[in-house]
């Protein structure tokens, strides 16, 4: 007789996917070379299954056991229609995408080319499906393989060599709330050798919907290239989403990564990212603000392959209530990188007896002329310096969010645009605000 | 006349350990009291008591301030109500710029009495004037509080908080320790510009040279928790040659 033996029952979630894509595949975009990719990725997932706590990077973050049901894709057609919210006071060039559908396109801007992950996907030069289907270490998951079978929106953008635009792109993911689904977004964005670009992410839903985003986000940063990528996650209470971040930067180039979350019932960024050329600084500064029992997993993954870059992970969470929050990061020095400067910091704000905070940093370094190293903090906010500024006629509650505000701002900073700053600050603000109304 | 500060048998213990051992002390308006004692005798502790920090617990006695009992009363309500204590280690606050923390001060406690909240130009105008009169640089007022500043900017910094709150109690925790003269002048100067007849200080020190430039009209000796002896400024004079080993011999 012969026995099938599988490692698990197929779940829920993990059926439902199954049948999803057989539904879907005739219409989902792309050439042959992406209808093959997908189906190789449906295969990889239908074997793996959502990601659960004895894979080793997922300890924390069991999605076998948090997704009970996985919405069916967004139709596209479900609106179409409506405008962001989330930072639409920032001067910039807006792309748009309502509920999974087509992508709104700003106007030309001199030197950049903005296209529908649509369009791209049924071309497809050599560079551009390495870029849809080769990613450094650190991204790849079973919940990634969902996206490659699913992806059917995004945008694909190309700053041109020395191009450097006058405003920032905001590339806007909006959920109206007209159905229920699982939006999945994949976008690429090549900052061509000498460009500099200020990109912002944004996702925003409303409350009370257990939709789903599953996006990921390739980049590649070219010798001598500044990309500051700023990512706003702001879903709706009962939201899952799951992303993935990942790219190379080149020779001299400068990457500014801000990842700030606060939205969400369920939220896990992956991202990867890898030093392809010598004396390039990479710089990610992350925020999670998180409340009522919400959870947020960010986990990094920084490739030095190549000498003399530096690299900055600062991560800082601020939990209240029952939240819980992950920072797991591994910096990984490959034997030629000598002159590596990596340093690692994830600082936890306790706002509650009840929040949670899992760190896991981690080093490997295979070169031995290297100045790295990692910490973690995890405290409530500081009795003195409470005193200090009640002292000064400051109600508890006020400085209270000040000194919230405070412990984030070092992150914030790092952005290095003044408007987006205060912009995100604002954000904080208007959670620190609630969190104030809710207690007196 | 009412006192403006009354202390009346003060027992204050820490963490189990007995500090203040049935302090009294009366300020009234317009008065300059000095609070002299050797290192440990409870001086800062005194200074915490009024301005109501916890894990500081009032076993005995009570605190009246402007007829009022103190202990009812949180830090930020004795602020509102006038009290201001200029502490001996200012803490450095990161992340929240001065000018922010000024403004919310002042604005708190504006509000808290019932007075409407000054604009920012409005505000400006005050910080600026009082930041002219202490010699104290606009450009550190965008620095996060006390952040990264010398001792002596830190000392500047808690004289400049309390001319813009304008306290009717000024407490100042050994503001002198950590100046060099010149700006110790420049800091007791601005103590005395605030001097007038509805605001009493209580000028803490370890040391005589302060009170040169800020000259007291009462000098108190306090020594294992307790007052005890009072005079007028020439006691400051001979504690100086004497020292305070008299008070220690049990
Ligand atoms: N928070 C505290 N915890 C424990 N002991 C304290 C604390 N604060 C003060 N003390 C003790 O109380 C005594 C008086 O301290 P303090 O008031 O700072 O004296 P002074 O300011 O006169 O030097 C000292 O013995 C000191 O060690
Ligand atoms: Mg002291």
């Amino acid at each position: 007789m012969n026995l099938e033996v599988r490692q698990h029952a197929a779940t829920g979630p993990e059926e439902a996917a199954s049948a999803q894509f057989e539904a879907r595949a005739a219409t989902l975009p792309g050439a042959s070379w992406v209808k093959e990719l997908r189906s190789g990725a449906m295969a990889r997932f239908a074997e793996a299954g959502l990601p659960h706590r004895r894979i080793e990077e997922w300890k924390y973050t069991d999605l076998r056991t948090a997704i009970r049901q996985l919405p069916a894709p967004a139709s596209g057609e479900a609106s179409g229609r409506g405008q962001p919210a989330t930072l639409s006071a920032i001067e910039a060039h807006r792309i748009v995408i309502v509920d999974g559908g087509t992508p709104q396109l700003p106007d030309a801007i001199p030197g950049v080319e903005v296209t529908s992950l649509e369009a791209a996907l049924a071309e497809g030069d050599p560079a551009f499906r390495d870029l849809v289907s080769t990613w450094p270490r650190g991204v790849e998951s079973s919940v990634f393989d969902l996206n490659t079978a699913f992806m059917q929106t995004g945008a694909v953008i190309r700053v041109k060599a020395d191009t450097a635009l006058d405003k920032p792109l905001h590339l806007a993911f909006v959920a109206t709330g007209a159905e229920e689904a699982t939006l999945y977004a994949r976008n690429i964005l090549i900052v061509e050798d000498g460009a500099a670009l200020t990109y912002v992410e944004s996702y925003e839903g409303p409350n009370g919907l257990a939709y789903h985003v599953n996006t990921a986000t390739r980049f590649t940063v070219g010798d001598n290239a500044r990309l500051a990528y700023v990512k706003l996650q702001r879903d709706g209470d009962e939201a899952v989403h799951l992303a993935a971040i990942g790219g190379e930067v080149g020779a001299g180039a400068n990457l500014a990564l801000s990842p700030f979350m606060i939205g969400g019932a369920l939220s896990r960024n992956n991202v990867g990212l890898r030093f392809d050329g010598r004396d390039a600084v990479g710089n990610v500064a992350g925020v999670q603000m998180l409340g009522a029992r919400q959870h947020a997993d960010t986990t990094l993954f920084v490739d030095h392959k190549e000498p003399a870059c530096v690299s900055r992970e600062l991560f800082k969470s601020v939990l209240d209530d029952r939240a819980r929050g992950v920072f797991q990061g591994m910096i990984l020095v490959r034997k030629d990188a000598q002159e590596t400067d990596g340093k690692m910091m994830s600082q936890a704000l306790m706002l509650s007896d009840r929040s949670e905070m899992d760190n896991k940093p981690e080093l490997e370094i295979y070169a031995d002329n290297v100045q790295c190293g990692h910490g973690a903090t995890t405290g409530a906010l500081d009795h003195n310096l409470l005193f200090y500024l009640r002292s000064r006629g400051i109600p508890e509650s006020t400085a209270q969010a000040l000194l919230i505000e405070a412990f984030i701002y070092e992150a914030l900073e790092a952005i290095g645009d003044e408007a987006i700053e205060a912009a995100l600050s604002g954000y904080a603000h208007d959670w620190v605000s609630v969190r104030r109304d809710t207690a007196e | 006349m009412t006192a403006l500060l009354e202390i009346k048998n003060l027992h204050v213990e820490v963490e189990d350990q007995k500090i203040l051992n049935g302090l009294d002390l009366v300020v009234n308006p317009g008065e300059v009291h000095a609070i002299m004692g050797p290192n440990g005798s409870g001086k800062s502790t005194l200074a915490y008591v009024l301005s109501g920090k916890d894990d500081y617990e009032v076993t005995e006695g009570q605190i009246l301030y402007n007829g009022e009992d103190l202990a009812e009363m949180e830090p930020e309500e004795r602020a509102v109500a006038g009290l201001f204590l200029a502490f001996q280690y200012p803490v450095e606050v990161p992340g929240v710029a001065t000018m922010t923390f000024l403004r919310t001060a002042l604005n708190s406690q504006r509000k808290a009495r019932g007075e409407e909240e000054l604009s920012t130009p409005d505000f400006m105008r005050v910080v600026r004037a009082a930041a002219e009169r202490l010699g104290f640089d606009m450009d550190m007022l965008k620095r996060p509080v006390n952040t990264g500043f010398s001792g002596g900017e830190k000392k500047r910094s808690e004289i400049l908080q309390m001319a813009v709150l304008e306290p009717r109690l000024c407490v100042l925790d050994e503001t002198d320790s950590g100046l060099d003269i010149d700006a110790l002048k420049v800091v007791a100067d601005g103590v005395n510009a605030l001097r007038s007849p509805e605001r009493a200080m209580v000028v803490i020190t370890h040391y005589q040279r302060l009170l040169n430039h800020i000259v007291p009209d009462v000098v108190h000796v306090l020594s294992r928790g307790r007052i005890v002896e009072t005079g007028g400024k020439d006691l400051a004079l001979e504690l100086e040659r004497s020292g305070y080993a008299a008070y220690q011999a049990a």
